[in-house]
């Protein structure tokens, strides 16, 4: 029980009289929360900047383009009579998407021949894209659907009649979960997660680093306490920094989500209860990392380099199930991948504990997988064993 | 000329004595963009599991479940009448979306009324669901679109008529650039970009911070012969044809392996890389010449590079950020690369398109560089900056 005690709070002690330490574990957490969501702030894309070379120039041809004016995906910013003024465009980056309306297009439609015009946008935008291209079909769909209706009528349909033959089966689209489908409420709560595993894993190899060259000279002596002991101050220790990181959590799930007004919605419990195995994965990893560090500052190249990977692998942002196997598994290995999907199931998409569990059970395997690894690693660093203490007397 | 090449002997001796040097410089960054380039390499979302619940369980409810799970980017992986197994199969993972046929749905067809079709896609995880809501549209449009068809070849239109009058206005659809919606030649260059960046900027405050760690910065600059041109350019040969192999070796595999287009100019794409990692080293320099801590420095490093693929614009549209986001994207010389590379592997844009980008990065390079350099002689020369952890 002492030896809990004088783990946690040395531990505690160590990280918040070591400004650069403290820089990370605590001031990272707060910079980060207010960096990351930065770009997402506004969310929703609208209106994107599309052109449109109208060659017909007549009465239809003119309301397709109001159509398309009119829809909140898109605005016409550019109208012209040459196609490839608006490649040029595109191409300066001026607008997402163009529509071209051939010459003769009301004649086509008047006269029952099929009238094809085209549109289009900037491939290499996924995000705009979508939306542009929604636009576009939604404004011709709707323009399409009325001709059809009114020739229906004219062949001795009821305008209610000719609607429905139209389009027979209506589709209602509707998002589930992320209402808005805003970029920022895909993002920011998988990122977080990120964060919190990763400023972790640099804090703690921090500690380790400095550490290691100083605990040469001042370690505990392996031989001067028993093994019990040492493992209830590596275990004090851990619980230091899980206390810490529990207080982050709750910063980044309560009050950033509401700042920045992500959707939320979780079982204050199950969140709570999913947390436990999720704070003991990341300290343990961490540790374990940790102790691979050889210096305070190859922590930073560390984790700076894979926090790209570990945020990819977490299958939010490409399903899981889409990549290679090796991949898959390697994904499991990083408690990042099962906090990401827990955390957003459970909080973003209301699930219960239960429809979690597999990610649960995960992150329990995880921390008996690392223990040991993390426990030997915090045990190289802060004790002097035999060897190393007669190779010092005898120098 | 003989200083010049002690820095370099100096720098080598290093790099073949520490096994982290050499992961710093190749195995690293070629195993984080292999790691990255493989969870994309399926490149399209194709046979997203799908939920229906079929309350009508009719012949017309069968043909349209039939059709949905024909279509490429579906697959129907659940069939169930409750609503809520089909929510919940959501929320465990196991569907990305739920179609829901009403009881009366074959009635509603029989009386031409319309019959409703609802359906949900998991907007959570915004990618995939972007793709399953636009097979979700195509799926059901197609259906419509052949009940709509039959009900008027019953009535004796011939078959093209049907055709044209149904859909008389027809849309080709033509996407520039990217005419297969992959994620591979896109996001994976992006990616690929980043990682070179944040190397380069570390490579470089690593370099030489490392000597102003251990107090041999002193050493490092009589190996110069006191010129801190000699010293600083001796150190940055090796980080930087690290990063421009490593990312023109990248490019090489996306536009020679993979087999993707390259219709721009080979030789401003890898300027442009050149002067991208010379602009992150120079930046790199200036923060460390500025703080004069190695520790401090990879920080501020870290703070600069890791997130700055979200500021790129590449994602999320620059001028759809708020002011201050974008503005720190439009400094960035990442941002300016990423244009560069839609520009010329995308689009194919004339060279002169590219040349903001090009002397956004030259002159990058150039300011910081020039910078760092009288600061980092102060630092060497000053042995009360060493040993700053």
């Amino acid at each position: 029980m002492n030896a809990l005690i004088t783990g946690f709070t040395q531990t505690l002690r160590r990280i918040f009289t070591d400004g650069g330490v403290l820089l990370l574990l605590v001031g990272a957490i707060i910079i980060y929360s207010m960096f990351y969501p930065l770009p997402y702030l506004r969310e929703v894309v609208k209106e994107s900047p599309v052109g449109v070379a109208d060659l017909d120039q007549s009465s239809l041809s003119r309301q397709l383009v109001r159509w398309v004016n009119a829809h909140e995906a898109v605005a016409v910013v550019r109208r012209t009579g040459q196609p490839a003024v608006l490649e040029e465009a595109i191409l300066a980056g001026e607008i997402d998407g163009y529509l071209i309306i051939p010459a003769g297009f009301r004649e086509d439609v008047l006269r029952g021949r099929r009238a094809v015009i085209v549109y289009g946008g900037d491939g290499g935008r996924f995000l705009v894209l979508k939306q542009v291209l929604t636009g576009f079909a939604e404004a011709t769909g709707t323009l399409s659907g009325g001709i059809d209706v009114r020739r229906r009528m004219a062949g001795g349909l009821s305008k209610d009649q000719a609607v429905n033959a139209q389009s027979p089966v209506a589709l209602h689209l509707r998002p589930l979960f992320n209402p808005r489908e805003g970029y920022g409420s895909y993002l920011i709560p998988a990122v977080f997660v990120l964060i919190l595993q990763q400023t972790l894993v640099l804090g703690v190899g921090m500690i380790f680093g400095t550490d290691r060259g100083r605990m040469r000279s001042a370690g505990i002596p392996v031989e001067s306490e028993s093994t019990a002991w040492l493992v209830g101050r590596f275990i004090g220790g851990s619980a230091a920094y899980v206390a810490l990181y529990a207080v982050h959590l709750i910063f980044y799930l309560g009050f950033c989500f509401w700042l920045f007004d992500i959707p939320r919605g979780g079982d204050p419990v199950a969140l709570a209860v999913f947390a436990v195995p999720f704070l003991g994965a990341i300290v343990l990893f961490g540790q374990m990392l940790g102790g691979l560090c050889a210096e305070r500052e190859t922590s930073v190249q560390a984790v700076l380099v894979t926090s790209l990977v570990f945020l990819f692998l977490a299958g939010f942002a490409w399903p899981l199930a889409l990549m290679p196997a090796p991949l898959r598994w390697l994904a499991h290995l990083v408690p990042s991948t099962a906090g990401i999907q827990g955390f957003l199931r459970l909080n973003q998409m209301g699930a219960s504990l239960a429809e979690v569990s597999h990610w649960w059970w995960t992150l329990w395997a995880l921390c008996v997988a690392y223990g040991w690894p993390a426990w030997r690693s915090w045990r190289r660093v802060y004790t002097v064993g035999r060897s190393e203490r007669s190779e010092r007397n005898s120098t | 000329m003989t200083a010049m090449r002690a820095v370099l002997r100096r720098e080598w001796e290093d790099i073949r004595a520490s096994p982290l040097a050499q992961a710093q410089l190749l195995w690293l960054p070629v195993a984080t963009i292999a790691l990255l380039w493989a969870v994309f390499i399926r490149g399209t979302a194709t046979e997203l599991p799908l939920a229906v619940v079929d309350l009508d369980s009719s012949s017309a409810s069968r043909q349209l479940v039939r059709s949905l799970d024909a279509s490429p980017g579906l697959a129907v992986t659940l069939r169930t009448e409750s609503l809520e197994t089909a929510r919940s199969a959501v929320r465990r993972g196991d569907v990305e979306g739920i179609v829901l046929i009403p009881a009366d749905f074959l009635r509603d067809l029989k009386r031409g009324q319309v019959s409703e079709v609802t359906a949900w896609f998991n907007a959570q995880f915004l990618l995939t669901g972007n793709v399953l809501s636009r097979e979700l549209q195509t799926g059901v449009l197609t259906f419509s679109a052949q009940v709509s068809a039959g009900s008027r070849l019953a009535r004796g239109d011939s078959k093209t008529a049907v055709e044209i009058n149904l859909q008389p206005i027809a849309a080709r659809r033509d996407t520039l650039h990217n005419p297969y919606l992959n994620y591979e030649p896109f996001l994976v260059a992006g990616l690929a970009a980043a990682v070179v960046q944040m190397f380069a900027m570390l490579g470089a405050v690593r370099v030489v911070g490392r000597e102003l760690r251990d107090g041999t910065a002193g050493e490092w600059l009589a190996t110069g012969d006191g010129s801190i041109m000699t010293a600083v350019v001796g150190k940055l040969v090796w980080p930087t044809v690290s990063g421009v192999v490593v990312g023109a070796a990248f490019l090489a595999g996306l536009h020679g392996w993979s087999g993707w287009p390259m219709p721009g100019s080979w030789a401003v794409l890898l300027g442009g890389l050149v002067l991208m990692v010379l602009a992150y080293e120079g930046l790199g320099l200036l923060v460390l010449g500025m703080t004069a801590n190695y520790r401090l420095a990879s920080s501020v490093a870290a703070f600069v590079t890791a997130p700055a693929l979200a500021f790129a614009g590449l994602t999320f549209p620059l001028s759809s950020m708020p002011a201050a986001a974008e503005a720190w994207g439009r400094v960035l010389p990442l941002t300016a690369f990423v244009r560069l590379q839609i520009e010329q592997a995308g689009r194919g844009s004339p060279v002169l398109e590219s040349w903001p980008e090009l002397s956004w990065l030259g002159g990058v390079a150039l300011v910081s560089l020039t910078c760092a350099l009288p600061l980092l002689r102060k630092r060497a020369r000053a042995p009360e900056c060493w040993g700053r952890r």
